[in-house]
């Protein structure tokens, strides 16, 4: 407690939200919800069993606070360093003396402060529930340990956004995080009787899971599979809880008290090693001793009859499903590790010629490359060892195939980007990626619309421009066409060096002046 | 105490007039003495907040090195900072917290002694003249108190540098000669002052060294005197004569050095080459002369003339 009152920043914030009238406030609020939920609990219309109204209770008790503390607390979260940009008061935090980590720690905690003051008001009538529906209180613990540790790693989230902003753009900031909330507050591993078996062995990621603990009843909590190993929920979540406030804590203490137009969430080996956990993680939850399946819809029934069953995956498309999440993690690594002009003007200051030598024409795409032939290569394996695909559904050539387009693809857009984000101009970056959804749009339709992708003769050509036409490629036209689907391979290497080139011209512009 | 190296700062602007390229400080190399009052004047967009910024931490110099008091800012920035007191040119503060927590905020984030701070906050309230105050919140603060609390903010943990940006900007003439004594007093306390101003007068009354800057360079540094002459050893003079019928033009015009002579009703106006002892001379020789000289008084430009010659005023 004294580290907290110690911390100047959690302390202003507590000053400032937790005045006495505020306080008394929010604990009546709480007083009365809690006692209009408990009588309409175990006052219920229509009789339930008293541990069925208690754990009903409970859940709900659990469902709100973490509501409060996700969505209202990272609201607060996600202003807390804009809004001080902002106002301008930011600056002055800046040239205190206070660390980063000091100043982190004292908005994780400070700035959600009156929702953990809810939270905690909101605690004696789950203890009730918990009791009265005779649960063991050791997995009350285990919830709100999931609910404290899980809202901690969501704040810094929001924390590591708000730090991220550009100024006037907090409203936007908010649709992103509730998206990354809802998406984490999905039950990845729910099968039922249509769909016995899911692509992902991972119950709800969010602390919404501490709710789920109690669904009529449950008194033990949930399991996971990693790698096909049993692995308690509760487990995971830590575990995962622990690493990814890690990974977001040490991107907010770097940039923290830095100059904002010099912001690097990571270094170049922390980024790649981010995105290398991230893949474990994806490649760890995958479901690959399952036969993996996908449901089978039909439009002509009505739509709660649409979900008719389950059909299995063949290897290749498995392949292609887990090599389209390595594409987005590495893609996201590639624009963590973007240079802006001020930082490509520091370089030449700093390095002369060698701030645009090859090395850096090709920025940031090597790693992005490194990353996914390696993710590729152990995919490839991990389909060898679990699913042990049988020769008709299953071609080495057509897996390192699969493997050099996804990389080429990501090292294509990176470095198109990466040039139009050093062009001079508002926002280069915004602008550049505009184009490029401008150009997946254009080309996606008029391929689309001509059928190229579904043309086993034209299919190569469609994907040197857009590479998911490579989805559609059936092992028989493989064998027939191979040398034209290298062909396209190579065309999709030289549009990436095409931008690099671009890349090491504009690079050359920055270094004329600096020569002067 | 502050020292900057070839420090340059760079931005990317869509200004036509630019060519897109803003050098908001081009190379700049300044040493500001321990004890000094600096002024920096210059036109809006001259670069003067830019260099501020680099010397307080919050901005990183596209190249070149500031130091403060020894220690590298870029390298070492909470070190520096400790020697640092910085207020920007605007008002920002916490308008939900009380004077005294405000204060006490900070003292504790410059990590000042917890024994010290209650002392210290009292202290800081007594010389900023905002005790009746203490209790009260931010945002029932007038402008000039505001100011003030910011200042006290700048000096809570005793800094020996303070870095002020445009301090008197959107002050009535009372808090601006309020702000103006208070500047004087910490000067007069040991402080080291780094002050931009658009208010030249001010500047003129209390620095004792002046820098004037435009379009990211710097075109003049020194002691006020050095920053009027700097560049010429000319200097203009009014001379006055008891009585008429002396010829003191022709003499004046005859004379070697001097140049530029203007008749005034009873004297004249020249311009002289040379320091103390030559004028000494001049006005031996004239009395020598028969001039029945009653005065000589050196005509000192203004800081705003100066500034108005010298500075196209043009902002970037």
């Amino acid at each position: 407690m004294s580290a907290f009152t110690a911390n100047p920043e959690f302390l202003r914030n507590a000053r400032i939200q937790l005045r006495s009238g505020r306080v008394i406030a929010v604990a009546v609020i709480c007083l009365a919800v809690s006692i209009t939920a408990w009588f309409t609990f175990t006052s219920h219309a229509v009789p339930l069993t008293r541990i069925e109204d208690a754990s009903e209770l409970l859940r709900l008790i659990l469902q709100l606070q973490v509501t409060v503390l996700l969505i209202g607390g990272g609201i607060y979260e996600l202003l807390t360093v804009h809004r001080e940009k902002e106002l301008n008061t930011f600056d002055y935090q800046r040239v205190t003396r206070l660390s980063s980590f000091e100043l982190a720690i004292g908005k994780l905690f400070g700035a959600p402060v009156l929702a953990y003051l809810v939270t905690f008001c909101l605690v004696p009538v789950g203890l009730a529930a918990a009791i009265r529906a005779e649960f063991p209180l050791g997995l009350l613990l285990q919830a709100y340990v999931i609910i404290l540790a899980g809202s901690i790693v969501f704040h810094l989230l929001a924390l590591l956004i708000s730090m991220s902003l550009a100024r006037g753009v907090s409203a936007v900031a908010v649709l992103p995080y509730l998206a990354f909330v809802a998406c984490t507050s999905i039950d990845y591993a729910h099968t039922s009787r249509v769909m016995p078996e899911t692509a992902w062995t991972l119950h709800i990621l969010s602390p919404y899971a501490a709710g789920e603990m109690f669904w009529r009843g449950v008194t033990q909590g949930p399991v996971d599979l990693f790698f096909g190993a049993s692995v308690p929920h509760f487990a995971v979540l830590l575990m995962i809880y622990a690493t990814c406030g890690g990974w977001f804590l040490l991107a907010i203490i770097r940039n923290l008290k830095r100059d904002p137009a010099v912001y690097q969430l990571y270094s170049p080996l922390q980024a790649f090693g981010f995105a290398i956990y991230f893949t474990v993680l994806m490649l760890g939850f995958f479901n690959w001793k399952a036969p993996l399946g996908q449901p089978i819809f039909d439009n002509s029934y009505p739509a709660q009859l649409r979900l008719l069953g389950f059909k299995t995956l063949p290897p290749q498309e498995v392949l292609g499903m887990v090599l389209a999440n390595i594409f987005w993690i590495f893609a996201f690594l590639g624009l963590v590790l973007f240079r802006n002009r001020e930082q490509v003007r520091r370089r030449v200051k700093n390095l002369g010629a060698r701030a645009a030598n090859l090395w850096a024409a090709f920025w940031p795409a090597p790693y992005s490359l490194a990353g996914i032939v390696v993710a590729g290569l152990v995919v490839v394996q991990l389909i060898r060892v679990y699913r042990e695909p049988a020769p008709g559904q299953w071609s080495w050539g057509l897996a390192f195939l699969y493997i050099g387009f996804v990389a080429l693809w990501v090292a294509r857009d990176l470095l198109y980007l990466q040039w139009m984000g050093l062009r001079r101009g508002r926002h280069p970056l915004a602008f550049g990626a505009l184009f490029l959804i401008v150009f997946y749009t254009c080309a996606g339709t008029i391929l689309g619309v001509l059928q190229v992708s579904r043309r086993p003769e034209l299919a190569p050509f469609a994907a040197a421009l857009i590479p998911t036409s490579l989805y559609w490629l059936q092992l028989p036209d493989l064998a027939v066409r191979y040398r034209s689907w290298i062909a396209a391979l190579g065309i999709l290497a030289l549009e990436a060096l095409l931008f690099a080139f671009l890349q090491r011209a504009k690079l050359r512009e920055f270094l004329a002046p600096a020569a002067k | 105490m502050i020292k900057l190296e070839q420090v340059t700062k760079q931005y990317d602007v869509l200004s036509q007039k630019s060519g897109g390229a803003l050098v908001a400080a081009d190379r700049l190399d300044l040493n500001i003495d321990d004890g000094e009052l600096f002024g920096m004047i210059g036109p809006n967009g001259a670069g003067k907040t830019t260099t501020l910024k680099m010397i307080a931490g919050l901005q990183e110099p596209t190249s070149g090195r500031v130091l403060v008091n020894h220690v590298d800012v870029q390298r070492f920035p909470e070190e520096a900072q400790r020697h640092i007191g910085y207020l920007a040119d605007f008002f920002s503060l916490y308008d939900d917290l009380k004077v005294w927590e405000y204060l006490d905020y900070f003292a504790r984030a410059y990590k000042m002694e917890p024994s010290r701070i209650r002392s210290r906050v009292s202290e800081v309230l007594q010389q900023m003249n905002l005790e009746s105050k203490r209790d009260d919140f931010i945002h029932g603060l007038s402008r000039g108190m505001k100011q003030r609390l910011g200042i006290g903010r700048a000096v809570i943990h005793d800094p020996p540098l303070l870095v002020l940006d445009e301090p008197a900007a959107g002050l009535d003439p009372k808090a601006r000669v309020e702000l103006k004594t208070l500047l004087k007093q910490l000067h007069a306390a040991g402080k080291t002052i780094f002050i931009t101003s658009h208010i030249l007068s001010d500047l003129e009354e209390i620095c004792t060294n002046l820098a004037i800057m435009e379009k990211g360079r710097l075109l003049r540094v020194g002691t006020l005197e050095e920053v009027m002459r700097e560049g010429t050893s000319v200097r203009r003079y009014r001379v006055r004569l008891a009585a008429p019928g002396f010829g003191l033009e022709p003499w004046l015009a005859a004379r070697p050095g001097v140049s530029a002579v203007a008749p005034e009703p009873a004297g004249a106006q020249f311009a002289l080459d040379g320091g103390d002892a030559v004028l000494a001379e001049l006005v031996k020789d004239l009395v020598a002369a028969g001039a029945p000289v009653c005065g000589v008084q050196e005509e000192v430009e203004s800081l705003e003339r100066l500034y108005s010659r010298i500075s196209g005023g043009e902002v970037m």
